[in-house]
């Protein structure tokens, strides 16, 4: 409980513009309620809400992170925001015709998932400084802007206060407790390989299928 | 400056910004954020593209990064077109190939627009590196050449080839995969081939993360071969295109057995002279029949 439920990542290469704030929960039981403030587009929630038995490892979660971050930075994000755009590059569907409406089918029916599933929910958050769209930085801006968005503390109340639900650390010994394989499989089209199920080792195994999926990822949306 | 003009509504991609005036090259735009595992490492620069050793996600895991830079002598247009293209045929290789699990490095992520691909970084050294190390070692282990002539020969009889002949046969089952995925490599040179410790032996080769203490191994060509570097490869059945493979392949290992021969025999420069005249006169011979 008193551990700290929001955990701050720097990920290499990316502009110090760009924070990453992960955080895992377990048991959540308002996944309704937060769907709601998805759907509602209420911009205290502007977070990715992940179903974590989708997610593999912490590897794989970046790894959404990092191309969503990009992709924004590029100007080629297939959805409104990074946030959502984390959502899709985690998923399995390459169809983002309408990225609007795919995003939100995206995000309801992860979110409905855990309601029907036994809850968890994973949280990844995404907090780019708001002048960035604004072009020419000045570094001297960054760090003054910075704090007046939000810090990590000020998210971590914000999801104290509304994801009921068990904080545990984002590590990948949580992630892997909650993994569901058979539906990973599945969702990444992984099944119908011989050379993969002859693979003795269980650790090996999940590396293998967790480096194909990450390589799918890659793939996406070119 | 003579450059082309380009048509009035293409929009030249931004030329990659050479602020950091530290390098040689302008390096790729992901590469000029900040990094906590530090710059990035040119590896090796070829005709197309730069190969940098540096971090992906996190400090401690390395990534092979390759940049193809855009090219000032052609058309903007025309240049995004074939980076793009190059890029994603090769991405979309290594995943073909990681699918049918043929041994080569996992995709990390792919900006086809700044022409950068970025895979899993493989340890371990380069077939070629490994097996000159091996003959050199052997020489020395045996110095008492006749006639200052080392032990460059190895044969399947021989006590101690055995890691040889197991590396040749791990090469054959590799390349053997990877035509059978449909996968035509196109330069199938040592080179781009590594020997990658087996994963019980991994913790011995902990010495990659530094840079270049690569030396404190001590192996004996054991390791998974991976096949590296798809840049030229492309996705095909044709048995023309695989016999091509296979003839690069032969003339690469050959050339190590030579590079080898070269090192221990004084004289070597006169037979390998004629033997360039045994095959010219070889292949005479089998034209004119």
């Amino acid at each position: 409980m008193a551990t700290a439920a929001v955990e701050k990542v720097e990920l290499e290469h990316l502009p110090a513009t760009h924070t990453v704030l992960l955080a895992l929960y377990r048991n959540v039981v308002n996944a309704g309620f937060l769907q709601e403030q998805l759907l509602g587009r209420n911009a205290d929630f502007e977070y990715a809400f992940v179903d974590a038995s989708t997610v593999v490892s912490r590897f794989q979660l970046l790894t959404a992170v990092h191309k969503a971050v990009t992709a924004e930075m590029a100007g080629t994000m297939r959805t409104p925001n990074v946030h959502s755009e984390v959502v899709v590059s985690l998923s399995s569907n390459n169809n983002v015709g309408e990225p609007m409406q795919s995003c939100r089918y995206e995000m309801h029916d992860q979110l409905t998932r855990y309601t029907t599933t036994d809850l968890r929910s994973l949280q990844e958050i995404r907090r780019p400084a708001r002048h960035q769209r604004r072009g020419r930085r000045q570094s001297a801006h960054i760090p003054r802007r910075r704090p007046s968005s939000l810090s990590p503390d000020d998210v971590e109340k914000h999801l104290q206060t509304h994801v009921q639900g068990e904080s545990v650390p984002c590590s990948d010994e949580e992630l892997a407790r909650v993994t569901d394989w058979p539906k990973l499989r599945k969702y990444h089209k992984l099944s119908g390989l011989p050379w993969i199920d002859a693979i003795k080792d269980e650790q090996a195994k999940k590396n293998e299928l967790e480096m194909l999926i990450v390589s799918a990822m890659a793939m996406r949306g070119t | 400056m003579a450059t082309p003009e380009p048509a009035a509504a293409i929009q030249p991609p931004p030329p990659p910004a050479d602020s950091t005036s530290t390098h040689e090259f302008p390096l790729p735009p992901i590469l000029q954020h900040p990094s906590a595992a530090g710059p990035a490492k040119l590896i090796t620069q070829g005709a197309e593209g730069r190969l940098y050793r540096t971090s992906w996600l996190t400090p401690t895991r390395l990534c092979a990064l390759k940049h193809r830079p855009s090219k000032p002598y052609r058309h903007p247009t025309l240049d995004a077109r074939l980076t793009r293209h190059r890029i994603l045929s090769e991405a979309r290789i290594l995943q073909k190939c990681r699918r049918e699990g043929v041994a080569v490095p996992a995709l990390y992520g792919i900006d086809e627009s700044q022409g950068v691909l970025s895979m899993e970084w493989v340890p371990g050294r380069p077939v070629r590196v490994e097996i000159n190390e091996f003959l050199r070692r052997r020489a020395e282990n045996y110095p008492h050449g006749e006639g200052g002539r080392g032990r460059e020969e190895v044969t399947r009889d021989e006590e101690g080839a055995a890691p040889l002949v197991g590396l040749m046969r791990r090469i054959g089952e590799a390349v053997g995969k990877l035509h059978k995925a449909g996968i035509v490599h196109g330069d199938l040179t040592t080179s781009n081939m590594m020997v990658r410790p087996w994963e019980k032996d991994k913790g011995l080769t902990k010495g990659h993360h530094g840079n270049g203490q690569e030396y404190e191994v001590e192996r004996s060509l054991e390791g998974e071969i991976v096949v590296i570097d798809f840049g030229l490869a492309s996705q095909g059945s044709a048995d023309e295109d695989r016999a091509v493979d296979l003839y690069v392949l032969e003339q690469a290992l050959f050339t190590v057995v030579l590079e080898a021969y070269k090192e221990t025999f004084k004289a070597a420069p006169v037979v390998l002279k004629k033997l360039e005249d045994v095959r010219m006169r070889g292949r005479k011979r089998s034209m004119l029949g």
